[in-house]
Order: C-alpha cells, then structure tokens, then sequence
C-alpha cells in the first residue's frame, strides 16, 4: 500500500513540475510604418536601417511563483512569415533587464542586448532564472528600399521559453 | 514488489525528463508597411536658368537659326514609391506665353548615377505647351539619387514652327518661361 501512495504521490509530483512550467507574457505590439519610413528629400531611398521603440515587453511567469524563482531558461525567437520579402532583415533586442518579480532572489537576465537577426529557424536570444516582467524589446528593420514598392510585409514573431 | 519499484521509477524519470525540458512559445504580429512616396525635385550645379537664343542667319534670304541644343545642367530627381502594377510619369508645363512662331522642346536623358529600381524612360524631345506633356513615363518603385549627375538631365532647344504663317509672327523679343515638372501617377 506504502508502494502504491509513493508511486500516486510521485506522479503527482512530477505532472505538477510539467503543469506549473515557466509561461511567457507579451504586451505590446509594433508596427513600422510611414512614421518610420520615409523619404528625406527627393532622389534618396529610405533610411536602411530603421528602429522602432516598440512597446513590447516579454514577461516570464508562472502559475508557481514559488518553486520557479531558482529556474533557469532561455529564450530563442524565430519569425513565422505570413508577407515578407527576403530583402528585410528583422532583428531584436533586450533594451533593459525587466522588473524582478521576487526583489530578493532570482531574477537575473543575460545576453541579447545586442541586435541579433530573426532568422525564420529558433536562434538563442537571452536567457535568465527567476520570474521577470516587462523586459522591454527594440525591433529593428535592415536593408529596406524603395524598390520593395508600397507595400504591408507581415510576420509573426515567436518566443519560445525552455527550462535550462 | 521490485517489478513496481521500477515501474514506479520509469514512470517518474519519463515525466520528470518531460518536465525538464518544458518549452512554451508566445508569438506577436510586426507589420511593415511601406507607403507611397512621389517625391520629385530639380537639381543643378550652377544655376537653373536656361537661356535660349536664335541665332541670326550667315547668308541673306536664309531663315534665323534655332536649333541649338542647350543642356541645361539641371536634373531631374525623384523617389517614387507605388502599388503593384502602378507607374507614374514626369509631366512639365510651362507657365507663360512662348513667343509666336517658335516651338520650345526639351529632352531628359536617360536616368544615370545611383540610383536603382524601376527607373523611368525619356520620351526623347517633346514639344512644350501650356498643358501638361509627358516627359519621362515607366517610373516604377525606384530613386534616382540626389543632387546633380543623379536622375535625368534635362536639355531644351527652340524651332521654328514649320508652319509658314508662324514665321511671319516671328519679333524680336525677350521672353522669360517659366518651365513646371511633376510626378504624378499614369492612368
């Protein structure tokens, strides 16, 4: 009978790890548009290099706030195209650590503070422990050109949490 | 007993093996959106007048000559940015009055320097008038860069209308032109 409580009791305890795993949060959203992308005087092409302050902010949580403020993740990133040119280069970057939700322990980030591409496969962007909210993003848009045409390239920006 | 032990523990390994490597994505659109641009200027490394003389013949009985090219100096830049199957042209007109008897043409070269994309196309020489002429046509989504040896240089010439009735209009006359280019869509 002992036998048996053990075995309940463990799968219990191993279903709640894989339950209460870290989740993340995105607020936010960014768009470049004419307000970024302009001319600046007649016979010129766009500014290649264009950065949007996006709004966005990642937050990693989860529904145990106890047992996950000693995690360790990383996160990568990949794009999912939906209307996208080959030409545009997208690419991210943590423009601050966010705020720790456990001012005591945890909460630390590292790396991708720097522009990294967002290449249409997973790539590591930055990686951290603890539960952290409102770490603020920058986008930014390269080798954009007037010979693109008028038109709205869409894509779908994914962030994907591991347990590290 | 030892047969559950195991169990117990297999089962335990595979959940926790799943646990550890738990993974959890979040996605968010990003939206790019290129607007139009028409953007056109002229551009000239000393001056954009233009003066254009006709020339006293050599000979009695010979008409006065005017068919002296005069290249401008001045160039033509735009940036155009437009929808998929969309083109736009350079139309000019000029403001005031030509004298009577002569007819006053230009012509833009084809687009040189550095500029790229679906750059327009010199209609070659064009009569101008009061209404609006087309002057390069095709212009896609292109620039043509800035500033002088950029985009299309203009060069302009007067004639003598054939007609022989406008020969009898001719007077010696000074005339000050005013000459307007635009980049407008083509329809």
């Amino acid at each position: 009978m002992k036998r048996f409580s053990f075995l309940i009791v463990l799968c219990f305890f191993a279903f709640g790890i894989y339950a209460q795993g870290l989740q993340l949060a995105l607020t936010g959203m960014v768009t470049f548009n004419e307000v970024q992308i302009k001319v600046s005087d007649p016979g010129e092409d766009i500014e290649a290099v264009i950065t949007a302050n996006s709004g966005v902010q990642l937050s990693v949580e989860s529904q145990n706030y106890w047992e996950q403020n000693n995690e360790k993740w990383r996160i990568y990133v990949h794009k999912t195209n939906v209307e996208w040119a080959d030409e545009i280069r997208l690419e991210v970057r943590r423009q601050g650590d966010g705020d720790k939700l456990n001012k005591k322990s945890g909460g630390n980030v590292h790396d991708g503070s720097t522009f990294a591409e967002i290449k249409d496969n997973p790539t590591y962007f930055f990686r951290g422990m603890g539960l952290i909210s409102n770490i603020p993003l920058d986008f930014r848009i390269n080798d954009i050109s007037l010979s693109l045409g008028a038109n709205n390239f869409e894509t779908d920006v994914v962030f994907t949490i591991y347990d590290d | 007993m030892k047969l559950l032990d195991a169990i117990s523990c297999l089962i335990f390994l595979v959940l926790f093996s799943l646990a550890a490597s738990a993974q959890e994505s979040i996605s968010h659109q990003l939206g790019i959106d290129i607007p139009e641009v028409a953007l056109l200027a002229l551009q000239s490394e000393n001056t954009t007048d233009v003066n254009l003389s006709a020339l006293p013949p050599n000979t009695a009985g010979q008409q006065i000559k005017t068919n002296k090219e005069e290249q401008s100096g001045i160039w033509i830049n735009y940036s155009s940015v437009v929808r998929k199957n969309q083109k736009r042209k350079v139309t000019a007109t000029v403001v005031g009055e030509i004298p009577e008897g002569m007819v006053l043409k230009v012509m833009a070269s084809e687009s040189r320097g550095e500029g790229k994309g679906k750059l327009g196309e010199s209609l070659s020489w064009v009569a101008l008038r009061n209404g609006s002429v087309d002057v390069i046509s095709d212009i896609g989504s292109c620039y043509t860069g800035r500033g002088a040896q950029n985009g299309h240089l203009l060069t302009y010439k007067i004639e003598l209308d054939d007609d022989a009735d406008q020969y009898a209009k001719l007077k010696q006359s000074e005339t000050s032109l005013q000459i307007l280019y635009t980049l407008t869509d083509d329809n």
